[in-house]
């Protein structure tokens, strides 16, 4: 089963991590633009609060301004003389430019109890805003529309020796710089506006602009803005709004960014899991699957070849003590075969004299008819059998005798063609089975062998053995093959030795039974 | 009044003292306050300095200009180096401060004092000092250089300082309110502006007290209809939109105040612990008796008190 194995498991544990890693990376990615959404929002109360905080640091500061003036006492002194004496106001302003002259503000002005304008006489404007928006003595700050446009002022009263003397008041303008140094600031736009008019903004050529506020958005200039209203407490028949607003294309913007970072951070970690997974896979089941193959052959009766590797894991390891031993049973097996080999020749040959043995006969017979019938041959046996071998025995020796077999086993062998099978049936006769397309040549052959046993005698301590040897052919056809048909074809020739023998041997005698005469040349009958 | 050529004085490195200063400065027209107490500003001492082989004086402005004026024929005189505190009055040198600084001459030290009040008996005797009289200084009279006033009567200008008088046109000006400037400093020590009204209670009280030449000065300038005073040594400066005005008919001059026609003055003096070293007392001579003195009691017209060698 492909699915139990190590390898599978390794694909199968990777496609869930891919899953995992891919579902995780989709879901940011799909879920980020509700984040950057949020983070926005975020971003823009972080952005209120920190225009809140500037714009309450401001008021702070013009506080500070009026409580500076207020609890001067020269100024409280010169208050004085001028409300309680009747002294020139000039004296007050002189004060004021000589020794406040210098506080960072754009419009001052001091009044006595009554309204009456001590400072700045230009300021009427400022003088009616301080007195709708200050019902008491406390210090207070208001944003008014003055002559000039938005401003914020505080408010602090003059005391004296217990008494209120009056009230001073400075101003800052929110103009266009106000807003440019705030834009700076947050990072937003401003939009001042009144009647649902733009009357200036930090975005270029608005003036006069249509302002409809939906939803806390607005479209300007084909983009859309997060916008808050800024409060701004006072008093005011024609009350000016400010509002800042933050650009949704930004916002956008950073959320295609984000998502385009997602989207390459999903796509660049699939494909590293995909790598680091098939690296993972081939350095894993590389070796086992070279193992599984090399298990797989030997199963099957081979050895195949497993080279050794360079060592740089377990799995080498493995599979260089595999190679080991692959190597030491290829070197069992040879020695095996070679034992075999000398065994099975063992049982087929002739101890003494190099030939086949009966019972080999058996065996390669049945070979040689079904060669005989795809060539269209007949088999031929040439049945030899050494004369008065048993007299030579007696004469010379056993061991002359065995040199007499050995030496006419040698001369079968010499001269039979490699198709030819040579064997010892026992004693001193021998058969040589062979293949030819008639009698003729099986006889010659024979007739050969006779003639060359007769003039060639066998030398043995010095002295010359002559030995003749009778011969008896018969043949077999392979077409009509049977289990008996060996033991009828030697027995044919046996009885053509036998003949041989008794016509007064060295000679080679045909089998002139019925089954064997249809194959015979009968001019070369008799040699 | 705070200006930035006080804060950048380099005898007051101190922060400390700096805001001390400061913050004394801020306070000083709380009037009321600071007529209670003679010390209400306590001078920081460490801001005179007494360097070895060097003779310190120290005091009232008004003083210090004389000893200034004649310093060289001072060190001439004496052979001996002086340092002297008392140009910035406001900043604490003034008549305590040269008492205190007479008393501080010792084994290590060689101090002398000066003042613009005549001291009491009692003063001299209980802080244990000894006054040398140097001359009688005016007392000027100032209203705004707008105002058409040049002379007033010397009814007039009590009127005036006891708040009886409280517009202009009854003295012959334009029809304006009077502001009142004064500086009743030195309160327990006789003479000065006490030559005008007995006491602080005699003054108008819806007035302006202020605690330095310099303030008076201002607030004259500020007010067109503004009335003060101050001593005739005071170094006017070219912004200053003030002048003084005759009383009966007679400026202030040494002249007239020898001749008791000019009823405003107050005397001006040296002072030493019990036992001032030699130098010191040769450096008072001069002053009192020295030419240069006497050069610069005309310019000032102050009236010595002694005659050219008299010592």
């Amino acid at each position: 089963m492909f699915w139990r194995t190590f390898r599978a498991r390794l694909f199968i544990y990777s496609t869930i991590l891919i899953i995992f890693l891919s579902a995780t990376l989709f879901y940011s990615y799909r879920y980020s633009h509700d984040v950057i959404m949020t983070e926005a929002d975020n971003h823009l109360f972080r952005l209120q609060q920190l225009l809140d905080g500037h714009l309450a640091a401001e008021r702070n500061e013009l506080q500070r301004y009026t409580t500076i003036l207020s609890l001067d006492l020269r100024l409280k002194e010169y208050m004085f003389v001028v409300t309680g004496i009747g002294g020139d106001s000039k004296a007050l302003q002189t004060l004021y430019d000589r020794v406040f002259g210098w506080l960072p503000i754009d419009r001052k002005i001091i009044l006595d109890n009554d309204g009456h304008i001590l400072i700045g006489n230009n300021n009427t404007d400022l003088a009616i805003a301080v007195r709708n928006n200050t019902t008491n003595n406390n210090n207070r700050f208001f944003y008014f529309q003055g002559k000039t446009g938005l401003e914020i002022a505080a408010v602090s009263p003059i005391k004296y020796r217990d008494k209120i003397l009056g009230k001073v008041a400075v101003t800052r303008h929110i103009d266009q710089s106000w807003l440019n140094t705030n834009k700076a600031i947050t990072g937003g736009e401003f939009f001042l506006v009144q009647n649902k008019n733009i009357i200036s903004s930090t975005l270029n050529s608005l003036e006069h602009s249509p302002f409809n506020v939906i939803d806390n958005r607005i479209t300007v200039n084909r983009q859309p803005y997060h916008l808050y209203q800024i409060n701004l407490p006072g008093k005011n028949q024609n009350p000016l709004q400010l509002w800042f607003g933050l650009s949704e294309v930004d916002i956008v913007n950073r959320l295609q960014g984000h998502q385009q970072f997602i989207l390459i951070l999903a796509l660049s970690g699939i494909a590293a899991i995909l790598i680091i997974s098939l690296v993972m896979i081939r350095n894993f089941t590389r070796p086992l699957l070279q193992l599984t193959h090399a298990t797989s052959e030997i199963s099957k009766g081979n050895l195949p070849l497993f080279a050794k590797s360079q060592v740089h894991n377990e799995f080498d390891v493995l599979s260089n003590h595999f190679a080991d031993m692959i190597h030491s049973l290829r070197d069992k097996q040879d020695e095996i075969d070679k034992t075999h080999a000398i065994l099975e020749q063992s049982a087929i040959t002739d101890t003494l004299t190099g030939t086949y043995n009966r019972r080999y006969l058996q065996e390669v017979f049945p070979k040689l008819m079904a060669q005989a019938r795809r060539e269209g041959f007949y088999v031929y046996a040439l049945m030899f059998d050494l004369d008065h071998f048993k007299k030579i025995n007696d004469t010379f020796g056993h061991i002359a005798g065995d040199q007499c077999l050995t030496y006419f086993s040698q001369l079968l062998l010499d001269n039979s063609r490699t198709s030819d099978y040579v064997f010892r049936l026992g004693g001193e006769e021998f058969l040589i089975l062979m293949i030819s397309e008639n009698i003729t040549t099986a006889t010659h052959h024979a007739e050969k062998i006779r003639q060359m046993l007769e003039h060639k005698p066998v030398t043995f301590n010095e002295q010359t053995i002559n030995m003749t040897v009778s011969g008896g052919v018969s043949y077999a056809r392979p077409e009509n093959s049977t289990d008996k048909t060996l033991n009828q074809m030697l027995s044919r020739a046996d009885v053509a030795l036998y003949e041989a023998k008794n016509e007064g041997r060295n000679r080679i005698h045909q089998s002139n039974k019925p089954e064997d005469t249809g194959a015979f040349d009968s001019s070369k009958k008799a040699v | 009044m705070i200006s930035n050529k006080h804060l950048a004085l380099p005898d007051h490195p101190n922060l400390l003292s700096q805001y001390l200063l400061i913050f004394c400065l801020m306070m000083s027209p709380t009037l009321l306050a600071a007529e209670k107490k003679d010390d209400f500003c306590p001078m920081p001492q460490h801001d005179i300095k007494h360097p070895t082989g060097f003779i310190t004086g120290a005091g009232a402005h008004f003083s210090w200009i004389i000893f200034n004026s004649i310093k060289t024929d001072l060190e001439r005189v004496s052979g001996r180096k002086i340092l002297l505190y008392g140009k910035d009055s406001m900043l604490g040198q003034g008549c305590n401060a040269g008492i205190k600084n007479a008393q501080l001459n010792g084994n290590n030290t060689e101090t002398f004092g000066f003042v613009c009040c005549p001291l009491s008996k009692q003063e001299t005797e209980s802080k244990k000092i000894k006054v040398y009289p140097i001359a009688i200084e005016p007392i000027l009279v100032l209203v705004n250089q707008s105002n058409p006033i040049n002379n007033l009567s010397h009814q007039q200008v009590r009127g005036i300082f006891s708040g009886k008088i409280t517009n202009w046109k009854a003295v012959g000006g334009n029809d304006q309110p009077i502001a009142v400037v004064t500086r009743l400093h030195c309160k327990k020590r006789p003479g000065h502006w006490k030559t005008i009204l007995p006491s602080a209670k005699a003054f108008r009280n819806v007035r302006l007290n202020v605690s330095s030449a310099d303030e008076m000065i201002q607030r004259v300038s500020d007010f067109s209809g503004a009335i003060g005073h101050t001593g005739s040594t005071w170094l006017f400066e070219t912004g200053n939109k003030v002048k003084r005005i005759s009383i009966n008919g007679k400026v202030a001059t040494a002249k007239n105040l020898k001749s008791k026609h000019y009823p405003y003055y107050r005397q001006l003096s040296a002072i030493t612990d019990l036992s001032p070293s030699p130098d010191v007392l040769k450096i008072i001579k001069e002053v009192q008796t020295g030419a240069a003195f006497f050069e610069t009691a005309k310019r000032f017209e102050l009236l010595p008190l002694n005659k050219p060698g008299s010592h």
